[in-house]
């Protein structure tokens, strides 16, 4: 009953609630679009980075990340081999070698870090081998690919010879010649200025490492499940070894990912306070309009609580409503929006320097659905209560001379 | 007072007078229905505070990265071979000449300028190797450019007659495990293209806070870069500090007019460092993206109170119009009365804006804890402060102006159109 006398109310000035509606639309659909693209941004970067090369989870000895020296090498590699291959979660994992070396081509040189790879596993195992802009990815020994960045650094062409130079596990100074098969582009530029790859065999050749490898990385089906994962591994390798997360391997993402978390509400409650106004504003204008009206509905022994209850409740149909069409609005820009992504080519190489990738695919969580569902009527239940507040100061004798 | 006699002075036409009537009328209109337009006034307020405040964080921040940047890694604008921007080898490094000094030395608005050469070796102790890069520097230069100096951790940094010795990035110090007053090899491609090795005393350990170059960087003195990498007489790069971000596109046109002849680019910091650049302007067109949401909201507000407040005046409006006010006339009213809100909500929002932002220019924020680690990724310290440029408050003024006038058009056209005994008879 007092729901239909709201629904009634709030149309009796048509223009007035399409027009506050209208702000509370542009209000959920631009929150929408900002944080599903803040999301998608985010996502991307984190599927990026374990999609590239960090993987889920990777297992060195204890100091590696700190220093990614060749003498960190995994001892015991084949326990940890015997280990990994005793897991069901595991879809795949990679061995790799990793440490730094020097590259030289015939134009200038540059510091790197060499990753040895079995080609035969990392090819499916990453997207590197999905993003090679010119060539092919590595197969045989003595084959080197590297970045589009490093390449036009060094003028290095598929063809040509590059030399690495690096000091092997005993101190000695080793340099080797490689071939350049292939060169990749990634999301990331800091990525493709600094990572190349070889053969794991000609890492351990040139490192003098043996047989031995300096990481394990892990693929797993659940990505969820990484930290309960974790620790299952912890215990079956002791603390001889750092077991890390995508998390922990990239902390920047974890901070991106905190700061969105702490910043967002802003974001809502900006919007939230505007759209506010608008609502306060009509409230009053229609409970002003309607003085006479209230005055009656008193004399006739309606309660406060009522009439109190009644303005609430057009404030809040019409928070509600302006909730659904923002959402449907928002919804018909979105669906297009996920699937097609939006081409920010204009900023690409701040993109390239986030690693997000230049097409950012919007991405809708329930979390930002919640907020976007209950943001608006929230703030116009808030908006509502001045003007409930004003219409009980009414005395119906008053209200009734008023003109 | 004004004299007024509708009759007489209507048909004199004297728009001054008029005019004085006009703004009379629309002032004591607005405080007739004090409630609504507070809201409204309110609303603009909110606003405008808010677009000041949050470009002026964006514009003072912007600034401060810029400047604390370009104060070390890039200059405000650098001198390059031409072609060094796409391919950085020692192969594309120049002659420092006196008579490039001295070009530099002439023009007023530089404040300081240092030659850098940069090239990338191995850097080798105890059996350990890592990639480092070389920074030539000048001492001397340095003092005056840079906060190179400042950010030493250990033992000291390099002397204007240093010889033989190096200060290494504090992640790459300790990776190498070495300590102050060891000698260590280095290992890199010359000018020739010929590999050279040096034996070099390490002096100092410096953190800049900036986690690529801790991990890689060798501070020593161009004299020793030059001639560990043969390259006799010469700098990849010549960084310029002015004395005003402004200044930027004069100093580049006159010194690429004097520097032409020598095959010599100069580059602005937008474009030796395109990425920072596109950050700024990325993060920049969301914020006003997201400005321009916040602003059309609050002009449906405006667009209400314009609309209720002429339609509760109808009956009014037709009885001026019956005794010979004509529309426009009340449309002027009207629209003076939006102009008197807005303008005092703009004020109002612009002086607490500025309160801010001053604040913020005077105590900016550290934005310490875990947030350094983003910012060390990219090499600045976390701080966020504002700015209080006159822009900003301009086009706050004009852009809210602009709309509030915009979403009155419709209500101020239904006044327009309106009859007399149609607005006397509504009720």
């Amino acid at each position: 009953m007092l729901l239909k006398l709201a629904w009634r109310n709030i149309w009796r000035n048509k223009r007035r609630t399409l027009v506050v509606l209208t702000s509370v639309v542009v209000g959920v659909v631009a929150l929408l679009l900002v944080d599903t693209l803040s999301v998608g941004m985010l996502k991307q970067m984190v599927d990026n980075q374990i999609n590239y090369h960090i993987s889920h989870i990777q297992i060195h000895r204890k100091g590696f990340s700190e220093d990614k020296a060749i003498e960190k090498h995994i001892k015991d590699y084949l326990k940890v081999d015997s280990v990994l291959s005793s897991y069901s979660q595991i879809k795949i994992y990679s061995k790799r070698v990793i440490s730094y070396g020097l590259i030289n081509s015939a134009y200038s040189s540059s510091g790197v870090l060499i990753v040895g790879v079995e080609p035969w596993v990392e090819k499916d195992f990453t997207m590197i081998s999905k993003s090679i802009v010119q060539g092919r990815y590595i197969s045989s020994d003595g084959e080197i690919l590297i970045g589009l960045k490093l390449a036009e650094k060094l003028n290095l062409k598929i063809g040509d010879r590059a030399v690495l130079m690096v000091s092997d596990l005993n101190g000695n100074l080793i340099s080797n010649v490689f071939r350049v098969v292939g060169i990749y582009q990634s999301p990331s530029v800091n990525f493709d200025k600094v990572y190349i790859y070889i053969t794991l065999k000609d890492a351990q050749n040139l490192f003098n490492l043996g047989d031995s490898v300096s990481e394990f990385a892990i693929l797993l089906y659940k990505a969820e499940l990484v930290n309960s994962f974790k620790e299952e591994l912890s215990k079956a390798l002791g603390d001889e070894y750092e077991i890390l997360t995508y998390f922990e391997i990239g902390p920047f993402i974890r901070i991106m990912i905190d700061m969105y978390m702490e910043f967002i509400w802003i974001y809502y409650l900006i919007i939230g306070v505007a759209v506010m106004f608008g609502v306060i504003n009509i409230m009053l204008m229609s409970i002003f309009e309607r003085v006479k009206e209230f005055g009656v509905l008193k004399a006739l022994g309606m309660k406060d609580s009522k009439i109190f209850s009644l303005i609430v409740l057009e404030s809040l149909l019409i928070g509600s409503l302006g909730t659904l069409i923002g959402l449907l609005f928002g919804f018909i820009l979105y669906v297009p929006l996920s699937r097609s992504g939006i081409n920010l080519g204009v900023f690409s190489e701040s993109l390239a320097l986030f690693g997000s990738g230049r097409i950012i695919y919007p991405v809708l969580t329930p979390f930002t659905l919640f907020l976007l569902l209950f943001t608006m009527p929230f703030i116009s239940f808030i908006a509502s209560i001045y003007p409930g507040i004003k219409s009980l100061r009414l005395k119906p004798i008053d209200a009734l001379k008023y003109i | 007072m004004i004299e007024f006699s509708h009759s007489k002075s209507l048909r004199k036409g004297n728009r001054t007078i008029y005019m004085k009537l006009f703004l009379k009328l629309a002032w004591r209109n607005v405080w007739r229905n004090k409630r609504r337009w507070i809201i409204t006034f309110l609303a603009i307020a909110f606003a405008v505070f808010l677009t000041v405040l949050m470009r002026g964080i964006q514009l003072g921040t912007y600034d401060y990265y810029i400047k604390a940047i370009s104060g070390s890694y890039a200059g405000l604008i650098q001198i390059q071979k031409e072609g060094y921007l796409e391919n950085p080898s020692l192969r594309k490094s120049f002659i420092y000449s006196d008579k490039l000094k001295e070009i530099l030395t002439s023009n007023s608005d530089i404040i300081a300028y240092a030659p850098r050469l940069y090239a990338e070796v191995l850097i080798s102790s105890g059996g350990k190797s890592y990639g480092g890069v070389i920074y030539g520097v000048d001492p001397s230069s340095e003092l005056k450019f840079s906060e190179f100096h400042r950010r030493i951790k250990e033992g000291r940094f390099l002397n204007p007659d240093s010889m033989g010795e190096i200060v290494i990035g504090d992640k790459l110090f300790k990776n190498l495990q070495i300590s102050i007053g060891d000698k260590i090899i280095l290992l890199g491609q010359g000018f020739d293209g010929a590999l050279w090795d040096m034996k070099f005393k390490v002096v100092g350990r410096i953190k800049l806070g900036y986690t690529e170059l801790d991990n890689t960087v060798i501070f020593m003195n161009l004299k020793d870069a030059q001639e560990f990498l043969s390259c006799e007489n010469r700098v990849t790069n010549i960084l310029i500090l002015l004395s005003s971000i402004d200044k930027i596109p004069s100093v580049k046109a006159s010194l690429s007019q004097e520097l032409k002849d020598y095959g010599l680019a100069v580059l602005s910091w937008e474009e030796t460092m395109p990425e920072f650049k596109q950050s700024i302007d990325f993060d920049n067109a969301t914020g006003i993206l997201f400005l321009f949401f916040l602003i059309v909201i609050v002009a449906f507000g405006i667009f209400n109170t314009v609309s209720m407040s002429v339609l509760e005046r109808s009956n009014e409006f037709g009885i001026c119009l019956a005794i010979g006010f004509k529309n426009k006339d009340l449309v002027l009213i009207v629209l003076f009365e939006v102009i008197f809100i807005a303008l005092i909500g703009i004020l109002f929002g612009n002086f607490l804006g500025f309160l801010f932002n001053y604040y913020l220019v005077k105590n900016p924020i550290n934005l310490g804890g875990k947030y350094i680690a983003v910012y060390e990724e990219f090499g600045f310290e976390p701080k966020f402060t504002s700015s209080l440029k006159p822009r900003i408050f301009i086009n706050t003024t004009l852009s809210m102006l602009f709309i509030s006038i915009v979403f009155s058009l419709f209500p101020l056209y239904k006044l327009y159109k309106l009859e007399p005994l149609k607005g006397i008879r509504f009720t």
